[in-house]
């Protein structure tokens, strides 16, 4: 009973801090945090190296292996 | 990934495209062979990159979790200058919108699921983003119009006439977004001296869902079937036409959850 109310309570606390992701991270009108990170080729690359002429779209994926 | 198919789309548009996990270059490598992957999957193995962006799912994936580590999945698009335009992050993890869904919202023709219908006061042009969705995919379905000549529509807000209006089926196997309508123009009705929202030209609704799929243990699903009724109501200056409505519909292939992996020794070891 009281690990099971401990439970509910920890439940709770869990919904009440889950954040909206379109709060986070940099927002629109921010320019994108710089980086470098290996590619699948194992290039080191960078922002410049990926935008095209009018931009880039930057996918954060969940992983390629779950 | 989905995005492969439509990289001819953002190519077109001058816009680089990058996917970034925490997975090792090894997997990424993997990974880009079996879905013949051709753009840059990035590896950001000790999340380093996810924690400046400030996006590490540790609600979902706390510390001590095998898959911390993990991102809130989402997209940022910039412009030219590098500052971000749009950003698409979904409620949950497991949603994410389509990246055919992305370019229809720019602008782009929808290829899947099309039907086209005519009568003499619109064009209508029905498609989807995907012919097929995964459940936790956002997709958009697009309802293309082009009113005939001196027709219009009257817009949502309108008193006194019919509003154009897309009005789902609920469906258990889909969540409904809000549909969006295109702005309206104010039109002058001279003898009855009176000013009401319309549509005109050529204008296009949007209306997003997400699927769910069938629930944990239930029947497998092949199709979704998503229908509706259109809601109208059309004049010209000179006739006007009774408030009327047709059927809609759209039809989606449901693709199983992806638990493809790669092979045991590449596997990502658990993060401190």
């Amino acid at each position: 009973m009281i690990l099971a109310s401990l439970l509910l309570v920890a439940a709770q606390a869990a919904t009440a801090e889950r954040p909206d992701p379109m709060t986070l991270g940099p927002a629109v009108g921010q320019p994108l945090i710089a980086f470098e990170a290996r590619d699948q080729t194992g290039a080191l690359r960078n922002l410049d190296s990926l935008k095209g002429l009018n931009g880039l779209a930057l996918l954060f994926f969940r992983s390629a292996d779950w | 990934m989905e995005l492969q198919g439509q990289l001819d789309g953002f190519q077109k548009r001058g816009l680089g495209v990058a996917a970034l996990s925490y997975d090792s270059v090894e997997i990424l490598k993997d990974f880009a062979l079996r879905r013949h992957i051709t753009y840059p999957l990035l590896s950001d193995p000790e999340s380093k990159i996810i924690r400046s962006y400030g996006i590490l799912n540790d609600v979902d994936f706390p510390k001590g979790h095998a898959l911390h580590g993990l991102p809130f999945p989402g997209t940022f698009v910039t412009d030219a200058q590098g500052i971000i335009r749009t950003k698409d992050f979904e409620p949950t993890y497991q949603e994410r919108r389509t990246a055919a869904s992305f370019l229809i919202s720019r602008g782009d023709a929808a290829h899947a699921s099309v039907r086209e219908t005519r009568n003499d006061q619109f064009a209508l042009r029905t498609s989807a983003s995907n012919a097929e969705a995964a459940p936790g995919h956002r997709v958009t379905l697009v309802l293309d119009f082009k009113m005939a000549e001196s027709m219009h529509a009257y817009a949502p807000g309108v008193k006194g006439y019919r509003p154009l209006s897309l009005q789902l089926v609920e469906n258990p196997l889909v969540t409904l977004h809000e549909a969006t309508y295109p702005p309206s123009r104010p039109f002058i009705f001279e003898p009855l001296r009176e000013t009401v929202p319309v549509f005109e030209g050529e204008f296009r609704i949007l209306q997003d869902v997400t699927v769910i799929g069938p629930a944990r243990g239930a029947a497998p699903v092949e199709q979704i079937d998503l229908a509706g009724t259109l809601l109208f109501q059309v004049c010209s200056d000179k006739v006007c036409y009774a408030p009327s409505s047709m059927p809609v519909q759209w039809s989606l292939k449901l693709l199983p959850l992806d638990r493809e992996r790669v092979l045991e020794a590449l596997r990502k070891k658990p993060q401190p």
